[in-house]
């Protein structure tokens, strides 16, 4: 027998409850995120965390230690650590000579790396230095992406996917309308910035149906500069992107709908057999008492003939 | 652009908030406990799952012979009449245990062992081996549809 693997077997109904949590779900709930620092942080980058951590704040959890993690040498305690907080997306702060001020985004798949870019944190106003009145946690926030450049490099690219992945929340079929208060724009600008600002939105009337909007900002202030990025490889990114079979919307054929509203559907019939079709009876065509007899017992002989030849084949296999 | 920045990213974001919310607000709306929703089209950005897609739970060795050879469970009845102590008992659970002990309150002692040897001890453990080898195949089951 082969080297066996370890079983992690719950032992109470609530343990096995959160193991069953934790196997891969066909449709998953928000991505959480964690932050965290490194080996030393600065105060910039630190209260940019604690900002990003409200703003984030129902999905997210926070480690308050310094870790000694050089995240592009060696991703592994990272891994380890979202697995162990179920977060499949992590921010660090970090701060040294040679790069100041920095910040890591990226997310994981299946507990394993999958794409991460460093920023440089050039300049910062917090949550705090605003004085607006903020919004309601866990709101689901707008985001705007300002700029021709989002599409044009590749690591533009992945910031936009993962900026997206980070601050959406969650996939939803319905939006209230007045619960949108919360826009998140980035800004990418030609000199290679990248500048996040955040806004309340009011809504307010314009006298037609859609409302005037009028933007209040709420802070955090930052602009960012790209550093090292480390992109997926496409056959992970490719796999992680799959869409689960019961999710994938199946065309349905030979329905219809006209302009009446009603459902035309085309069916298939198997071939008609003429001979046994069903004609006008008449009584030219009934057979007479000593056919019909005739019939029978010919029938009765066909089965007699085929039960003594069963019991033969029985008696000798 | 270049001397205020803030207020020229304030304009831009405004108007493409704008231009969002006009195109939310045309969707087609409905009134769900007093709050007026409106319904999103599908999702069109393709983002990384956070786990793989969840496969089916492969068969066991034993569902797998099984399916091999064709085998079909059959339903058996909870209660069986038992000749012996002219009662119902039941196949397992509740009852079963004490209607195998009022069974077998004596055991015969084959004629090729040991006469000392405890009938009623080995029977036990031959019990409790059984039990084990269940356990261990059940784990072996579980490590082979995880790891695969």
């Amino acid at each position: 027998m082969s080297v066996m693997q370890r079983v992690v077997k719950a032992t109470t109904r609530k343990g096995k409850k959160v193991l069953m949590k934790k196997e891969p779900q066909v449709i998953e709930g928000p991505k959480r995120a964690l932050f965290f620092q490194g080996r030393k942080t600065s105060e910039k980058v630190r209260s940019l965390l604690k900002d990003l951590y409200d703003i984030k704040k129902p999905d997210a959890s926070k480690l308050s230690r310094k870790n000694d993690i050089t995240i592009f040498e060696n991703a592994k305690p990272v891994e380890d650590f979202c697995k162990k907080h179920e977060t499949p997306l992590f921010m660090m702060g970090s701060h040294s000579k040679k790069r100041p001020d920095n910040l890591v985004v990226g997310r994981m798949y299946n507990y394993a790396l999958l794409d991460m870019i460093e920023l440089y944190v050039e300049s910062y106003e917090g949550l705090k230095e605003f004085a607006a009145s903020k919004i309601t946690l866990g709101t689901k926030p707008c985001l705007v992406f300002n700029g021709p450049q989002w599409d044009l490099s590749d690591e533009l690219k992945q910031l936009k996917s993962i900026f997206i992945d980070f601050f959406h929340r969650e996939y939803v079929e319905n939006v209230r309308l007045q619960g949108i208060e919360h826009t998140i724009s980035f800004n990418a600008t030609p000199d290679g910035k990248i500048l996040l600002r955040s806004y309340k939105v009011v809504l307010k009337k314009s006298g037609c149906r859609t409302p005037r909007i009028e933007l209040e900002e709420i802070g955090p202030r930052v602009d960012f500069t790209l550093r090292r990025s480390k992109l997926p490889e496409e056959d992970l990114m490719r796999e992680a992107c799959r869409k689960p079979k019961e999710l994938k919307v199946t065309k349905k054929k030979n329905i219809s709908t006209d302009e009446l509203g009603s459902t035309h559907g085309r069916i298939h019939i198997g071939k008609q057999d003429i001979h046994k079709l069903q004609t006008r009876k008449m009584k030219g065509l009934k057979k007479t008492a000593a056919e019909r007899k005739a019939e029978k017992s010919k029938v009765r002989t066909v089965l007699v003939v085929n039960n003594d030849i069963n019991t033969m084949k029985k008696k000798r296999g | 652009m270049k001397r205020n920045k803030n207020d020229y990213i304030l304009n831009l974001t405004r108007d493409n908030t704008q231009l969002l919310l006009n195109k939310i607000w045309e969707l087609p709306t409905e009134r769900v406990e007093e709050a007026i929703v409106a319904k999103l089209p599908p999702q069109k950005t393709v983002l990384p799952r956070m786990k793989p897609v969840p496969k089916p739970r492969p068969l066991t060795k034993w569902q797998q012979f099984a399916k091999e050879k064709g085998i079909q469970k059959k339903k058996k009845n909870k209660l069986s009449w038992d000749e012996q102590l002219q009662k119902w008992v039941p196949l397992y659970g509740f009852k079963r245990a004490k209607a195998e002990k009022e069974k077998d309150w004596l055991l015969e002692v084959p004629g090729n062992v040991d006469p000392m040897e405890d009938q009623f001890a080995k029977k036990i453990e031959a019990k409790s081996e059984k039990i084990a080898k269940n356990e261990l195949q059940r784990l072996r089951n579980i490590a082979k549809s995880t790891k695969s």
